[in-house]
């Protein structure tokens, strides 16, 4: 597959603080790719550094296979859509979207055309006399959607795009938003710090920590077999299991957690008696009256208390040694099955239990 | 509004309008009053309403030159500083160090703060035929006889210029910090060179600073004239000298008041134009 | 290492001329003061405090001096004082004719300097107010109000209603509530406020000159003097006098520089 952006070696710093530790990337021709993590991680920085914004202090920035290094912001053909939005206040609406156009000096007709193509894509078709206060939030973002995408770049960078809109406008802007991607087929870098959105939108998913990458692959991958503790406890709601590992046959592992046995799959070298942390997902749990069938691990405990979310309800179950877990239950009917007080069994296939090898020392600044 | 705080409202604006009434608006009226007498040629002075100063304005040559000598002046001082406050007021907003940026700041307020006598003696010391700029560039041997630059409409208008700049930088000064740069950044993001973001974004988004600050300086080189005065003597075509030579040397007070009048009217006028441009830039700005 | 806009070395280099140019007159005038031999002559010949011994020692300069001072002592405070009362009536309240309240009270900015010196020179005349200390005072009274008034307007607009609006459902008066909560958070106003005002008289000219009739020794402010001196071709004493003005003017700008800088963002600059 074609490499329209590649990273290699990039080190940044603001003054003495380090912000990039050596960073390696690579983005695939047409595809949707997500930089996620925490604020202060280095995604943002990443985004300026490939916009031309910031000049790192050591490594490469290749666009479209030509090195970008020494290329100033208004000559990499990258179009940006700021958090902001950043729309010319001084402007309407079509004279926003014909900026790229017009400092390029293309031509009237051209331009026009353009500009109606690019408006017609966000389906803001017959608002380009507006001025830019009377849009709203979610117009305004579109516009500048229109206008990063009018210019015909090589790359779309989005920093944030969906932060300022309100929880339900932005879920109906993500479907937009990949709708509108597959459809121009442009390369896309999307940074956020939502994990909802990076795993809805992208093909692949970078997840970013204190300046380094902590992991990159497709949004299942990173999900289900996270390969560090980060990644582990920053996508979904994770139970940290600590405890050393008993058996091993195969691919199956058993774990020694404080009086249980649970069972998980791993696929690398395990030594008998290493600590391990297992990972299981909130979603991932189930809670029965009784316990299930024999292959599945099955802890029994009582609900400590509930928490009604609507279309999901949020357990937790302490445990005969006092560990706590926290279960999510869909509810299609509305209506939570357990009540707080009850005695329960949480239960799971060991497929899915992650299993990270390391000590609760190791891990201690993730896991609260 | 309760009668308490209708009083507390007039006791606390009591002393400042009052100050002004007695000492601001009056002196004004009487002034225009003053402007309706006549100085006769024994130096007597008739109170019958007559407008024989403004007619003597509107025909004497003496005055024309005066107001053209001002307009001139004006048109000059106004472009320099236009020319040369901006960039310098843009440099000043992004540079990086706080410490420069005060500093700087501080070098821009200073003609303000500083009296004017101060700010004049410094122009003829540099500019007097055997002062610093004569005598440097007498020994860098650029030129064989001193430069006559004091007592000129050159020299006016520099020392206009540098007791003026102040107040075209700080309204730009004041536009550009509220600017939001990353319109400056997304303007680059989509190909606009450093000149196109300069007058494609920058420029217009600065307009109403641009506009206070030309129209504050256009008001205040109308009125001026002490520095002119002090840098290249009372014989400059100034309107403002011209006031105070009839006034102070003449003592027909009559004609100066009726002066006085013309030169306000025009100020005002400049003033309240540019208030309507400003409403106008202001508003393609939001 | 960020990259920022800039409109290339010509435009850098321009500016920093401009900044030499606002400071060049001044420089010379202090450096010119210090100089042992005819001010005419530059560089400077020697180093000499004999301009500043002569001011010291001459009366009629001791006088000008002391006249200055005074003027300055009772006019700042005042100036601030009715412009701190009005400025906060007409950010806090509402009334009719508020407009032409605020109007008049910065009308004299508008007017030009000479226009309002020879009004106030034919009013004093009339009021028999001419070379007097007070009709001095009146008039830079006037002059600096509008200052004063913008500058608190300012800081009290910036001021959130809501602390008053606490400190009175905590029991304090409208008196308590303006002593202990309006005013200590205008104070870097008022400061600025002096430290202008301070300035403003000290190197007035203006209307000043129209209205003080120009008599040596009874109310001329220093820099009144040094014009009569101009005009009697007295140059260096004049410098010297000038630079020892100039010099005030500088330690007046450090310590706004300073006040600016410790207050964080500029809440009002002059005109």
């Amino acid at each position: 597959m074609d490499i329209d952006v590649e990273l290699r070696g990039v080190a940044m710093s603001y003054g003495p603080t380090p912000v990039l530790h050596n960073l390696d990337l690579e983005v695939y021709k047409g595809e949707f790719l997500s930089l996620l993590g925490p604020s202060g991680c280095g995604k943002t920085t990443t985004l300026n550094i490939i916009g031309g914004f910031l000049t790192p202090l050591r490594g490469t920035v290749t666009l479209g296979g030509r090195i970008v290094n020494d290329v100033p912001p208004y000559r990499r053909n990258t179009g940006m859509v700021f958090q902001s939005y950043a729309l010319f206040p001084h402007m309407s609406v079509f004279d926003n979207v014909a900026f790229g156009l017009k400092v390029r000096r293309v031509g009237a007709a051209d331009i026009a055309r353009r500009v109606r193509d690019a408006l017609t894509l966000v389906q803001l078709e017959g608002l380009d006399q507006r001025a830019i206060r009377e849009l709203s939030g979610g117009q305004q973002q579109r516009v500048a959607i229109a206008r990063a995408l009018a210019i015909d770049p090589l790359v779309l960078l989005m920093d944030e795009p969906l932060s300022n809109l309100d929880a339900q406008l932005r879920r109906q802007m993500r479907v937009e938003l990949r709708r509108l991607q597959r459809q121009v087929g442009i390369t896309t870098i999307f940074v956020t710090h939502d994990q909802e959105e990076a795993l809805t939108l992208s093909d692949r998913l970078v997840v970013m920590n204190r300046g380094r990458i902590e992991q990159a692959g497709t949004p299942i991958e990173l999900y289900r077999r996270p390969r560090t503790p980060f990644v582990a406890q920053f996508l979904g709601h994770p139970n940290f299991l600590f405890g050393t590992v008993a058996e091993r046959r195969g691919s199956d592992v058993t774990v020694q957690v404080g009086p249980h046995r649970v069972r998980a799959t791993y696929e690398d070298a395990l030594e008998s008696g290493a600590p391990v942390a297992v990972v299981l997902r909130a979603e991932s749990a189930a809670l029965h009256r009784t316990a299930p069938a024999e292959r599945a691990n099955a802890l029994p405990g009582t609900i400590a208390y509930t928490v009604y979310l609507g279309t999901s309800s949020e357990y937790e179950v302490r445990l005969a040694d006092g560990v706590r877990l926290r279960v999510i239950e869909q509810m299609p009917s509305g209506i939570p099955s357990f009540a707080e007080g009850e005695a329960v069994v949480v239960s799971w296939v060991p497929e899915d239990s992650i299993v990270l090898p390391g000590s609760r020392e190791s891990m201690a600044d993730l896991v609260s | 509004m309760s009668a308490r705080r209708r009083l507390a409202v007039a006791g606390l604006l009591a002393p400042a309008v009052m100050l002004l009434l007695l000492f601001f608006v009056v002196p004004s009226v009487d002034l225009f009053r003053l402007s309706l007498a006549h100085m006769d040629a024994q130096r007597a002075i008739h109170h019958d309403v007559s407008l024989v100063n403004y007619r003597n304005f509107a025909t004497n040559p003496y005055f024309h030159r005066m107001v053209w000598g001002s307009v001139k002046l004006t048109f000059v001082v106004t472009a320099l500083c236009l020319l040369l406050g901006y960039p310098a007021a843009y440099f000043m907003v992004r540079v990086r160090s706080t410490v420069a940026r005060t500093l700087l700041y501080a070098i821009v307020v200073s003609p303000l703060l500083i009296s004017v006598i101060v700010r004049s003696y410094g122009w003829v010391v540099l500019l007097a035929n055997n002062g610093v700029i004569n005598g440097t560039l007498l020994s860098l041997g650029l030129i064989e006889r001193p430069l006559r630059m004091l007592g000129t409409f050159g020299s006016v208008i520099v020392a206009t210029v540098h007791v003026l700049l102040p107040f075209m930088m700080l309204p730009i000064a004041s536009a550009l910090q509220s600017l939001d740069t990353v319109l400056e950044r997304a303007a680059q993001s989509l190909g606009a060179s450093p000149w196109q973001t300069f007058w494609r974004v920058t420029l217009p988004l600065t307009m109403p600073g641009v506009v206070a600050g030309t129209s504050l300086v256009i008001a205040l080189t109308l009125g001026i004239y002490i520095t002119p005065l002090l840098v290249a003597g009372p014989l400059q075509p100034l309107f403002a000298i011209g006031i105070y030579y009839v006034t102070l040397s003449q003592l027909d007070f009559p004609l100066g008041a009726a002066l006085s009048f013309v030169l306000l009217a025009f100020t005002l006028l400049v003033i309240a134009l540019a208030g309507r441009l400003l409403k106008t830039v202001k508003g393609s700005v939001a | 290492m960020h990259r920022r806009l800039s409109l290339g070395t010509a435009a850098n280099v321009l500016s920093i001329l401009v900044y030499v140019f606002l400071l060049a007159p001044l420089v010379v005038v202090v450096l010119a003061s210090f100089n042992s031999a005819d001010f005419l002559s530059f560089p400077p010949r020697g180093f000499s405090l004999r301009w500043y011994r002569a001011l010291w020692e001459s009366e009629v300069w001791g006088d000008s001096f002391r006249l200055s001072v005074l003027l300055t002592a009772v006019v700042t405070p005042l100036s601030l004082l009715i412009g701190t009362l009005a400025a906060y009536a007409l950010v806090r309240y509402s009334f009719p004719g508020k407009g032409l309240v605020a109007t008049l009270v910065m009308a004299p900015l508008v007017m030009p300097q000479i226009v309002l010196g020879i009004a106030l020179l034919n009013y004093f005349s009339l009021l028999g107010l001419i070379d007097s200390l007070t009709g001095l005072m009146l008039g830079h009274l006037v002059v600096t109000l509008p200052f004063t008034v913008r500058l608190v307007s300012i800081s009290v607009h910036n001021l959130d209603p809501a602390l008053e609006r606490a400190a009175q459902n905590l029991g304090a008066t409208p008196l308590q509530t303006f002593w202990r909560v309006t005013l200590p958070n205008v104070k870097w106003a008022l400061l600025y406020g002096v430290i202008l005002c301070t300035a403003r008289a000290m190197g007035e000219f203006g209307a000043v000159s129209v209205v003080s009739g120009h008599i040596r020794g009874l109310t001329n402010t220093v820099p009144l003097h040094v014009e009569v001196l101009y005009n009697e071709y007295n140059f260096v004493a004049a410098f010297a006098v000038a630079s020892a003005l100039a010099v005030l003017a500088l330690v007046t700008m450090a310590a706004k520089a300073l006040v600016e800088w410790r207050s964080g963002a500029a809440s009002g600059r002059p005109a």
